[in-house]
């Protein structure tokens, strides 16, 4: 139950959209950087020991990772140059 | 003529206050990266002074009003700015003593709140702006920062669990120093505007600048000037205190608490709802900890940086009135009393740095 007081002073529907879109971006970056770890590491296994297949497959994640992070910086940028 | 005096004041200050405000606040930026080695310490506070120049020009949006819509905007005049402004240089100076990570926008709307309260009474400060627009989002940024860091250190422990120590090393340093670069860039947005707003606020209340105006170039240059020089000059204690005294990180810990935080500020500047950087970072460094283990986290340190947070308004509000109180004595707009404050800030300040010089650096790289 809200208080009516607090209703009119605090803007709860803020308050929620700051959490789950904090919660979401910053999970997200995490979990994209450690892809990006995850496939770099692997492909360069994956080269070494001649497997072609997971190299490619490896690398690509490695790709998708770091176009989430370079994504996610811009988008960044973008939210800094147009805030107000 | 008096009115001028008051305006150099309340631009110097205004100044010193963005000075205390980046060293105070390069912690945020560079402390986990120099606790994972991610760069070295100089490096570190170079690149963040660099970037929070920079991110002073970002935005042309400017931070216009001092504690807007937390006192009357009627009742802010140069000379409450000015005590507003010495309060919180003063609890920034004695948080940093202690090497405690606190706000200084917290600190800036508490000095500002204390001279307003003791010029015009109770009437002047609006208790729901207080609570709507400083206490929930206190509440908001630490405890979410905590969450999201704790998440992500989760996910992150569980996608490169297996990798070797080496690539997993180099790959979150690398997050890093994006990360921190983010921070550093939202950090110049964000606080060098601030001190921007106040100067073109105190241009406009002495008739210098005509209402509405936008910041003369010249107030955006040394605002990003002293933000970023502050930044350099690195406020080392409470890098240390963020860095490795909260909990000792790896990098993947580094990085989910840098990342996180930078995620949960950008995402909440976004709506906008900002939070405190300090408040947000120190909130994900303790997560990324708990979540590796609770007793991972020195409770006791945390708890301490918790009561300065507590204490932050209060005690800059007590500083701001008394400084008022002393300012105003010799008449409300009599350049006397800031003209004392001012000389006798100076040579605390002189004393201090002299001081300072004669021990040495406070930290090298290998402390961090």
């Amino acid at each position: 139950m809200r208080l009516p007081l607090a209703d009119s002073i605090v803007e709860w529907d803020l308050v929620f959209q700051v959490i789950y879109s904090a919660l979401g971006a910053g999970v997200a970056v995490t979990i994209a950087v450690s892809f990006a770890i995850l496939g770099a590491g692997r492909a360069a296994d994956a080269r070494r020991d001649g497997d072609t297949l997971d190299a490619i497959i490896f690398s690509g994640l490695f790709v998708l990772g770091l176009a989430a992070c370079a994504a996610a910086v811009v988008f960044g940028i973008v939210v800094m140059t147009s805030k107000g | 003529m008096e009115s001028d005096i008051i305006l150099v004041i309340v631009v110097a200050t205004a100044l010193a206050f963005d000075f205390t405000n980046g060293f105070h606040d390069t912690a945020n930026v560079v402390a986990t990266s120099i606790s994972t080695r991610a760069m070295a310490p100089r490096v570190a506070v170079g690149f963040a002074a660099i970037l929070n120049f920079v991110g002073a020009f970002l935005s042309l949006e400017v931070a216009a009003t001092v504690a807007s819509g937390i006192v009357e905007a009627d009742l802010v005049t140069p000379t409450v700015v000015f005590a507003g402004l010495v309060g919180a240089i003063t609890w920034n100076l004695i948080t940093w003593y202690y090497g405690l990570p606190s706000s200084s926008s917290h600190a800036l709307i508490g000095g500002v709140v204390g001279a307003a309260f003791v010029a015009e009474g109770a009437d002047a400060v609006l208790g729901e702006g207080l609570l709507g627009k400083v206490a929930v989002p206190a509440l908001v940024a630490p405890t979410l920062a905590f969450a999201t860091a704790a998440l992500a250190i989760l996910f992150a422990y569980r996608i490169i669990g297996r990798q070797a120590p080496g690539s997993v090393n180099r790959g979150f340093r690398l997050g890093q120093i994006a990360s921190g670069g983010m921070l550093a860039l939202a950090h110049g947005t964000n606080d060098a505007q601030k001190t921007m707003g106040v100067i073109t606020l105190a241009l406009i209340a002495n008739g210098t600048l005509a209402g509405g105006s936008d910041p003369p170039f010249w107030v955006i240059v040394s605002a990003a000037t002293a933000i970023a020089l502050g930044t350099y000059v690195g406020g080392w204690r409470i890098i240390r205190t963020m860095g490795s005294r909260i909990i000792k990180m790896d990098t993947a810990q580094g990085f989910s608490a840098q990342g996180s935080g930078a995620s949960v500020i950008l995402a909440a500047s976004h709506v906008g709802f900002p939070l405190s950087t300090t408040h947000t970072i120190s909130g994900a460094v303790m997560g990324a900890g708990a979540a590796k283990r609770l007793s991972a986290v020195r409770w006791g340190v945390a708890g301490n940086i918790m009561i300065a947070w507590v204490l932050t308004i209060p005690a800059a509000a007590l500083v701001g009135g008394s400084i008022y109180a002393i300012s105003a004595a010799f008449g409300e707009d009599s350049a006397v009393g800031p003209i004392l404050v001012s000389l006798v800030g100076a040579t605390l300040s002189l004393w201090a740095f002299i001081r300072r010089v004669r021990r040495g650096p406070m930290l090298t790289g290998a402390e961090a």
